[in-house]
């Protein structure tokens, strides 16, 4: 059992499951840097399960002035340990682990120590080791998010072979409402309702659902039997539709009219769960499926038999008396119910012939309730991005002035740059002027790799940022920190659809880009 | 400057190695710009933590605290400054703590006490840099907003809800104040304030509909109003205290109306009003026991109330609303037995009897005015989320804008807003602050037309519904000509001076110099505003058919502020492409602005805004020579605190 009351806030945006998911997960944080630690702050807070701090360094007097997980009297004392301890007081349900260990040993020695984590989150860990660490990762699907925070500029990648979405939440989701294409029982109803029975009074009563079919029906019946298609035939439909009104004023009649253009689409799946339904996993189902392709295997009989997807079952709200607000509800209701049992007993026909476990009940009924909105993304590893970068993205990005892909390209050279020199550039005042040359070198290197102009990036970002020195600014670190523990929290829940696949915020002028690259 | 306890001779050049990140990536002498800059920042709450994190951590020392709250259980998700052990104590006192260990030497003034009091006037506002808003009210919003056009101190303002944000900078003359766009009158509330600390009529409504939903509705988790089986009092297992309330059991074996009102007008009501920590500053809730109630005589407000009133919109007694809610609970748990689960609909009479009498019994037991049934029916509310992630994001870009207006680069500064799934590759949409609305009567015109029509609408409307709640007056003084009309204050009155103003507020307008065409001066001293309202007199507003049909008749127009953007909920995250839809999208998450003064009941935690009116030219003069002689007893109540 969660704890409801400190949790109220968040359970109303991703409820018991979410919350359940969140709380039976375990993070794992490569360096407690501020940026480490302000991520950690914001998914302790709304109570992930567990966390495990990984990180050889010393609580030294710079982390004092940006890291608000380290306190005076804890100078050059283990920074795993210090900062698992201040975290862990944020909040009691949740576990907090420090390993006093330099992650990249780990990464080179001890790589099996990555497996049971449900995401790591690495910051400030070189080149080569990240790249093994997320060859791992993406072998065993563990989800790896990076971070950055480098003066004014923040980065964020996510990385995960396939990532599965049931709940991906659309910002204005259309109502389940099948009025151009009813089904049986819907069909029915509105038969046996009699408008000219009515009073003028209970004809405003009629919910907009029962009018606009029988008026679909009626208009369909002098034009061919065909719906009204165009934007001529659906201005003239909607004249049709008023006509019908005891008055200009009725309520139903203007519900009816506000949604018309919505509810005259031809009922169609959408593009993105085709595509799902058209998936290898989902045409050729294996003993080793897990449930979510099981699930859309099992939807794809179902919309071959029927040619729909199952009914969801809700009803919004809309202007009706009681009475037939409830009877219409139960309408959708006892459907929506319908459409979930022979689902889920095509789900029970898949599992058993591929001799795999149930899968539990609300699990499928979840999925069933959000067929329209599933979403599968799948990311490139870090690997091949280094490897094969979409490189049409960056120059066309690059091209533009000002475009934030140009910090993509620095924190790439400079990653390249503490390969070679093991420090950053401009890490020691005096070197500023020195390392800047050595920077650009780099720069051109990479961009070279890629066939990139290197007209493209100018050198005045790379003084800037050889000016940062890997500076760590707390503000910035919070910010990111914020953002970061955000796309976490999607992976984590999975709801919502995660950025995809790199991030960068510009302190300087405030923007932020998301870039597939 | 205080606090200097820990610094020693080498501390120096150990908070220059300390900030060393800082000075290297901002300079030195913006460093020093930040050391020397003096801040105010306005809540302690979920931004207002991460704002006094990053300022202590962004090198600002000199930094002011204010916030009325206390601290919650609900908050704990977020507001990461506080710890269970804090619940009950000031939200500003305790941040303070906390972040006074990331720089002992930092100079940090907490007050425990509400932004729209004399204490933090123009005068107060005028030696800060820059203020930083961290509020989720509304009216206090608007409050700040003219204070700080008053006193020409930039302020930053913010507002998050759910996974949105925005923010953006406010500068006399520069820029859009915060009411160039008018907001749209809020409708959220704390959940925390629907469940334990209720302090106006809509919070007890919230929660009425909530225990239609948990009583009547679909099974709903999250729906959290009550446990009806929990007797539990006072006392953790943990700590093996706990207390009962065993009367529960007996009233469940009497029947279902019994069990249903004694859990939660009696064994809940009792629960909190054992929560000491909660009731330092008000009255506890009283609980009721549903067998004292036939002993008592309806003492209610009913008698006095005007019996040509329609039905509706006569209060009920207390009684009166027992009844009805027993009444209800029976036919509707019939009707839940029959048909299944019920939507809370507000054409069902029966659904809204409920509500009316569940809120208004509710209301009383926290000393809180009772509605009509007519009044109900139209308030109604939602709770927004607030979560820790975006509070993190607002809280990083205010203070990136504060460093851009202490290095006096306003022009930098931006209006930005956080959206939930990046659309078009972005996720904060950034845009220039628009330039002052010229139509504003805020910040440009001060000049609106209100049209009513002036011989039925009464000095009372108009000071409450439309000064106070539409146009965010905190202490209104209104004029014509040399005459002082009316005159607002917060000191505790006499009961012929309550009665006196009570009286004028029943007056109609026409009858006390307000007619056609007369121009009236509104001034709040405390927002240091003043606006010129040309009074238009109309007979109505549409048709009677129209008005009919509509839920609330239409009885004023304010002419010269913009029309209001459509509220947050239908508004499509496409649509929020300049910054002046954005403003508007987030609402307030706890509004407690209250509209009714309640000088006999007066609640501390809120803006205890009593008011005082003169009704003779003698008493006029009295007040204007020696203001603040009205306080009849002679004492002040101490409203906040401060730490220095
Ligand atoms: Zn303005």
């Amino acid at each position: 059992m969660t704890d409801s009351e400190k949790y109220d806030r968040q359970l109303r945006l991703w409820g018991e499951d979410g919350q359940a998911k969140l709380e039976k997960s375990h993070i794992c944080l490569l360096n407690g840097t501020a940026l480490g630690t302000e991520t950690l702050k914001n998914l302790v807070l709304p109570g992930i399960g567990a966390f495990t701090v990984v990180d050889s360094h010393k609580v030294a007097e710079s982390d004092l002035g940006n890291n608000f997980f380290v306190e005076k009297k804890t100078l050059g004392q283990s920074r795993a340990r210090v900062v698992c301890e201040l975290l862990r007081e944020l909040n009691d349900r949740v576990k907090g682990f420090s390993v006093e260990e330099d992650p990249v040993y780990l990464i080179n020695n001890n790589i099996s120590f990555f497996k049971d984590f449900s995401l790591v989150f690495a910051n400030r860990i070189p080149e080569t080791a990240l790249v093994t660490l997320s060859a791992y990762l993406y072998e065993n699907n563990i989800p790896l998010v990076v971070g950055n925070s480098y003066g004014y500029i923040g980065y964020l990648r996510v990385s995960v072979p396939e990532h599965q979405i049931i709940e991906s939440k659309p910002d204005n989701p259309m109502d389940d409402l099948r009025i151009i294409n009813p089904f049986k029982e819907l069909d029915e109803a509105t038969q046996k309702i009699e408008l000219t029975g009515l009073n003028s009074q209970e004809l405003t009563h009629v919910p907009y659902v029962y009018l606009m079919i029988k008026f679909i029906k009626e208009w369909k019946s002098t034009h061919d039997g065909k719906a009204p298609e165009t934007r001529a035939e659906k201005e003239e439909f909607k004249k049709f539709f008023l006509s019908k009104s005891p008055n200009p004023d009725a309520e139903n009649f203007a519900e009816g009219i506000t949604n018309m253009l919505k509810v005259l689409q031809p009922y169609r799946i959408s593009s993105d769960i085709d595509k799902l339904l058209k998936d290898e996993k989902a045409v050729n189902p294996t003993e080793q499926s897990d449930d979510f392709w099981i699930m859309v295997s099992a939807l794809k009989s179902f919309v071959e038999s029927h040619g729909v997807l199952p009914l969801n079952g809700n009803l919004p709200d809309m202007h009706a008396d009681t009475c037939s607000f409830i009877q219409l509800q139960k309408i959708y209701q006892e459907k929506g119910i319908a459409d979930l049992s022979e689902f889920s007993s095509l789900v029970d026909s898949l599992v058993s012939k591929l001799g795999k476990d149930q899968i539990s009940s609300d699990l499928v009924k979840k999925f069933c309730k959000n067929t329209r909105f599933l979403n599968v993304v799948r990311y490139k590893s870090l690997a091949e991005e280094y490897e094969k970068p979409n490189t049409s993205v960056i120059i066309s990005e690059l091209e533009q002035p000002d475009n934030n892909m140009v910090y993509y390209i620095a924190l790439r050279a400079i990653d390249k740059f503490f390969s070679t020199y093991t420090r950053y550039p401009g890490f020691h005042d005096e070197e500023v002027d020195s390392d800047l040359p050595l920077l650009k070198s780099a720069t051109h290197a990479l961009l070279q790799e890629h066939s990139i102009s290197s007209d493209l990036v100018k050198d005045e970002y790379l003084a800037e940022m050889t000016r940062y020195g890997a500076c760590e600014l707390h503000n910035l670190s919070s910010l990111m920190g914020g953002i970061i523990s955000q796309e976490i929290i999607k992976l984590m829940t999975h709801q919502y659809v995660p950025l995809n696949n790199t991030f960068i915020f510009n302190g300087i002028n405030s923007t932020a880009t998301q870039f597939t690259i | 400057m205080t606090g200097n306890s820990n610094s020693n001779g080498g501390d120096n050049s150990n908070q220059n190695e300390r900030f060393s990140h800082l000075i290297e990536t901002l300079g030195l002498n913006l460093f020093q710009k930040i050391q020397k800059a003096k801040i105010l920042v306005v809540g302690a709450g979920g931004i207002g933590c991460e704002l006094l994190k990053n300022l202590i951590l962004s090198g600002f020392i000199n930094i002011e605290i204010i916030d009325l709250d206390t601290i919650d259980l609900s908050n704990l998700n977020r507001q990461f400054l506080f710890r269970k052990h804090h619940i009950g104590m000031s939200k500003s006192k305790i941040a303070r703590e906390a972040v006074l260990k990331y720089n002992p030497s930092a100079n940090i003034v907490a007050h425990h006490g509400d932004i729209k009091s004399q204490e933090f006037g123009p005068q107060y506002f005028k030696q800060f840099d820059l203020v930083m808003n961290a509020l989720d009210n509304l009216s206090a919003r608007r409050h700040v907003n003219r204070v700080c056009l008053s006193a020409d101190v930039p302020l930053v303002e913010s507002g998050t809800a759910g996974y949105l944000g925005q923010l953006t900078v406010i500068k006399k003359g520069d820029t859009e104040c915060f009411e160039c766009v008018p907001t749209e009158a809020p409708k959220q509330f704390a959940v925390c304030t629907i469940r334990s600390n209720p302090s106006a009529p809509i919070h007890c409504i919230v929660w009425a509909k909530m225990l239609f939903g948990r009583l009547f509705g679909v099974a709903d988790d999250s729906n959290a109003v009550t446990d009806m089986d929990d007797n539990i009092v006072e006392g953790t297992e943990e700590q093996n205290n706990i207390v009962r309330d065993l009367q529960l059991a007996v009233e469940k074996d009497k029947g279902y109306g019994q069990w249903v009102y004694h859990k939660v007008f009696y064994t809940d009501i009792d629960r909190l009003a054992r929560m000491k920590e909660m009731w330092k500053e008000k009255k506890p809730p009283q609980p009721r026991l549903l067998a004292d109630i036939d002993q008592e005589l309806d003492n209610n407000t009913a008698e006095h109330i005007n019996t040509a009133q329609l039905k509706d919109q006569k209060v009920w007694g207390f009684k009166e609303n027992v009844r009805v809610f027993l009444e209800t609970l029976a036919q509707l748990k019939q009707r839940f037995e029959k048909d299944g689960a019920l939507s809370w609909d507000k054409d069902d009479d029966m659904a809204l009897n409920f509500v009316v009498s569940a809120s208004n019994i509710r209301s009383h037991i926290f000393g809180i005015t009772t509605k009509s049934k007519f009044d109900v029916k139209s308030m109604a509310g939602n709770i927004i989320p607030a979560i820790a992630t975006t509070n993190a994001v607002i809280g990083g870009l205010i203070v990136m804008n504060a460093i851009n207006i202490i290095d006096g680069r306003l022009k930098d500064c931006k209006s930005i807003f956080l959206i939930e799934q990046p659309s078009n590759k972005r996720m904060l949409l950034v845009s220039e602050i628009p330039k002052p609305n010229t139509a504003c009567y805020v910040c440009q015109k001060n000049f609106i037309t209100i049209k009513l029509n002036t011989n039925t609408v009464k000095v009372g409307q108009l000071i409450h519904d439309i000064l106070k709640k539409h146009l965010a007056f905190s202490l209104p003084m209104l004029t014509v000509g040399n005459d002082l009309l009316y005159e607002s204050g917060d000191e505790d009155l006499s009961k012929e001076e309550i009665r006196a103003r009570d009286a004028l507020e029943q007056k109609v307008l026409s009858s006390y110099r307000m007619g056609d065409n007369v121009i009236l001066a509104v001034e709040d001293y405390l927002q240091d505003f003043k606006v010129s309202i040309l009074i238009n007199h109309v007979e109505s507003f549409g048709t009677e058919e129209e008005n009919k049909k509509k839920e609330h008749e239409k009885w004023f127009e304010i002419v010269g502020t913009a029309t209001a953007a459509a509220p947050f909920q239908t508004q499509p995250i496409q649509s929020i492409t300049t910054t002046a839809t954005a403003y508007n999208a987030v609402t307030d998450i706890d509004d407690l602005e209250i509209i009714e003064p309640t000088p006999t009941t007066p609640t501390p935690t809120t803006t205890t805004t009593t008011t005082t009116t003169t009704t003779s030219g003698k008493k006029r003069k009295e007040i204007e020579s020696a203001p603040g002689s009205e306080d009849s007893d002679g004492s002040k109540k101490q409203k906040y605190e401060t730490i220095e």
